[in-house]
């Protein structure tokens, strides 16, 4: 492994954990961070999130990490699950 | 009591409002009738990052110094000096207008969203300022405030605690109110047209009173008579109306069937009318269910677009507004009504005038987050109104009783809603408190959808003020609205008339030692009074803040539930009273004389207001009559007698 995806790695991780705690403390959710799992769905079956949820994601996502959605489409994509909203912070920061 | 005594209906005798075309009811007046518009841009505070800029503002010289000099710290004080310099100008009009002598015992009652510094800051500081002697309470629904508080403000009449209530609302605009409401969409970019094209509303600020007293009172003017009030909860949604209008409606055929009334006997009606898609379809359907056909048939108007959406003084100030039109023969004016939207009212009074109306009756409704629905049915000056028996006064059940106790240091250690039943998230300890108690009241019963919920709740849950300014620490852009929605202070009556289906009356009240026995002594009346409501409950809540002092043995949390029904048998409120504070040995002779002799229980040194009803819960159990009371220095002196039963 190179450094470079190393280090992509790593940034990923910490996006990541950093996310996970933002979205704990946001969404009052009363799970730890290793409860949540990066790849369950966000709403309905997996973590129960509801469309009051949804809109404290898009304000998260927006003050938090700058990311603001244009599009329905792409809201619904990267609000799938947590590394949903990790590839699209990551996509913005690099397009930057 | 064997002498058939008559019911009261207040008579309105005097009026006061500051408004943002300035301080006093001529300004007031003077503005509405040459068709001026009393928003503008916003010099207060920065809108910038926001997408609106418009609000109706009183003018800086009514208010006093507020909001940012250039290179200086805002001065945390200066609101609520602004909301008492306003509120103190309106109230003091609205006495003088009545004339009332010095040694009349006053009370008041303000509906406000404005909860900062302690327990009802801004009605204490009001009634000291006017060396009022009268019972004092704050009632906080949201933007229905001032029209909840009409109730409250009548039982006091009723129970004799005041000779004349003033009973009115005061807000002031603040940037935070301003950030949620457009975070929330819900403002528009021009100035407001209700039930028209332009959607959205356009908030605003002021303060409007009226002094209201019994009809043997020998001074004050003539403007009117409160004949009926009503109100009633969606249990739908914490922020949107129920779209069906069946909330609104309910409210409104209460205060009709308490004014004794029908529909066709309404001339006009004063609409909430914020400008929104969904408040404006959900309250015209609503007076469509109400009102049938009569709807149709009279003039609506929303005076929102000329003096903005003042929250909780909107609906003391559109009375007041309404109440200088009629006095000029006229109804007011909807300005920048040029279109109707699909599914408005047929005749809404358009165009930038007053026009000439007679009207007899009035309605008017207002409507808040939590779901709240409010409505008001107004003799106006011309009619003679009627003289009716009141009803008898009957005892009540005391059909369940819940309580959520602290531990031995005053908090609450551990009450686990999940297992319980009930939500966890975002539910704050405050409203949790509540719904648990609620919860264990209601018990195994069934509940009638018919059934009200009053709530008394000292302030603000504490978790939710700390939540909120960690938001408004990272910028005005993270004020969600799902915790913009939980800063007002009915949004635990909200929730649980949500979780248990409670459609029937609505309140939240801001009191402290006394609110708990006021808010079942206000049911109590409504029962005694309503025929349709089959019940209501009662509770009361108070949450410390994390770090306050443990060595402080009357600061308590908790909460505790009260539910009242007609039903014979059980554990019975046998007599209520209420004095002004101070004169408690005034409501216990009241009571005595009412259900015989009883000793009072030695009283608590909780200021919390449902300590009181921890009690008649523990005395509710001893057979034997009980006396219930407490004395509120800054609040009322309440006393309530009940017969225990073995359960």
């Amino acid at each position: 492994m190179n450094d470079a995806l190393r280090a992509r790695l790593a940034a990923r991780e910490a996006l990541l954990e950093q996310l996970v705690e933002v979205m704990i403390r946001d969404l009052d959710l009363d799970r730890e961070p290793d409860e949540i799992d990066p790849d369950t769905p966000l709403f309905a079956t997996g973590l129960g999130l509801d469309s009051v949820d949804a809109v404290e994601l898009l304000v998260m996502l927006e003050v938090d990490f700058g990311v603001k959605l244009d599009g329905e489409a792409e809201g619904r994509r990267a609000l799938r699950t947590v590394n949903g909203m990790v590839d699209l912070i990551l996509d913005r920061q690099e397009a930057a | 009591m064997t002498e058939t005594r008559t019911r009261l209906d207040p008579r309105i005798i005097g009026v006061g409002a500051v408004s943002a075309f300035g301080a006093g009811r001529a300004a007031l007046w003077r503005g509405l009738a040459e068709g001026r518009c009393a928003i503008g841009p916003v010099r207060r505070f920065d809108t910038a990052p926001l997408g609106t800029h418009i609000a109706a503002l009183v003018p800086p010289a009514v208010l006093g110094p507020l909001g940012s000099t250039a290179g200086e710290p805002p001065d945390k004080e200066a609101p609520t000096a602004a909301a008492v310099r306003m509120t103190v100008i309106a109230a003091r009009e609205a006495l003088a207008d009545a004339a009332v002598p010095a040694d009349v015992t006053v009370g008041l009652v303000l509906g406000t969203s404005h909860l900062e510094g302690g327990v009802h800051r801004l009605a204490r500081r009001v009634a000291a300022a006017l060396e009022l002697t009268g019972p004092v309470l704050t009632v906080s629904t949201a933007c229905a405030s001032s029209t909840s508080a009409l109730g409250p403000a009548r039982d006091l009449l009723r129970a004799g605690a005041a000779d004349v209530v003033l009973l009115g609302g005061a807000d002031l605009l603040t940037l935070e109110i301003f950030a949620g409401f457009d975070r929330l969409g819900l403002l528009c970019a021009e100035p407001c047209g209700p039930f028209g094209e332009r959607e959205g509303t356009t908030l605003g600020e002021g303060a409007a009173f009226v002094a209201l007293a019994g009809p043997t009172q020998a001074f004050g003017r003539r403007w009117g008579t409160l004949l009926g009030h009503g109100t009633a909860n969606d249990a739908w949604h914490a922020t949107t109306p129920d779209p069906t209008g069946k909330g609104l409606a309910r409210a409104l055929s209460a205060a009709l069937s308490d004014a004794g009334l029908a529909a066709d006997d309404v001339d006009y009606v004063n609409a909430h009318g914020t400008g929104t898609r969904a408040n404006d379809a959900s309250e015209w359907r609503g007076l469509q269910r109400a009102l049938g056909p009569r709807a149709e048939a009279i003039p609506i108007s929303a005076t929102k677009s000329i003096l903005g959406h003042t929250q909780g003084a909107a609906g003391a100030l559109e009375l007041v507004t309404t109440l200088c039109a009629i006095e000029a023969g006229t109804v007011p004016p909807t300005r920048n009504h040029h279109r109707p939207r699909p599914h408005a009212p047929r005749d809404v009074v358009s165009g930038d005038r007053p026009r000439p109306h007679p009207t007899g009756h009035i309605v008017s409704c207002n409507a808040a987050f939590g779901g709240v629905n409010t409505a008001a049915v107004i003799a106006g000056p011309q009619i003679e109104p009627p003289t009716r028996p009141a009803p008898r006064r009957q005892s009540l059940r005391i059909a369940g009783l819940g309580a959520v106790m602290p531990g031995a240091n005053g908090r609450v250690a551990d009450l686990d809603l999940r297992a319980l039943g009930l939500p966890a998230r975002r539910t704050d300890p405050a409203t949790g408190f509540i719904a648990a108690a609620v919860q264990r009241a209601i018990g195994d019963g069934e509940i009638d959808p018919s059934t009200g919920l009053f709530v008394v709740q000292p302030r603000l849950s504490p978790q939710v003020v700390r939540a909120f300014e960690g938001r408004l620490e990272r910028g005005l852009a993270a004020l969600s609205p799902a915790i913009f929605a939980r800063m007002v202070l009915n949004a635990g009556a909200g929730t649980c008339a949500r979780l248990f289906d409670l459609h029937g009356p609505t309140s939240t009240m801001a009191a402290g030692a006394a609110g708990g026995l006021f808010a079942l002594v206000h049911a109590a009346e409504l029962l005694t009074h309503d025929p349709q409501t089959a019940g209501m409950l009662v509770a009361a809540t108070d949450e410390l803040p994390e770090g306050s002092p443990d060595d402080d043995d009357a600061a308590v949390e908790g909460g505790a539930a009260v539910r009242l029904d007609r039903h014979p048998g059980g554990a019975r409120l046998l007599a209520w009273a209420i004095a002004p504070p101070g004169r408690l040995a005034q409501a216990l002779a009241d009571v005595r004389a009412q259900a015989g002799p009883a000793e009072p229980l030695p009283p608590r040194r909780a200021r919390a207001p449902m300590a009181p009803l921890w009690q008649l819960a523990a005395a509710a159990a001893r057979p034997g009559r009980h006396i219930i009371a407490v004395d509120d220095p800054v609040g009322m002196a309440v006393a309530v007698i009940i017969r225990g039963a073995a359960p």
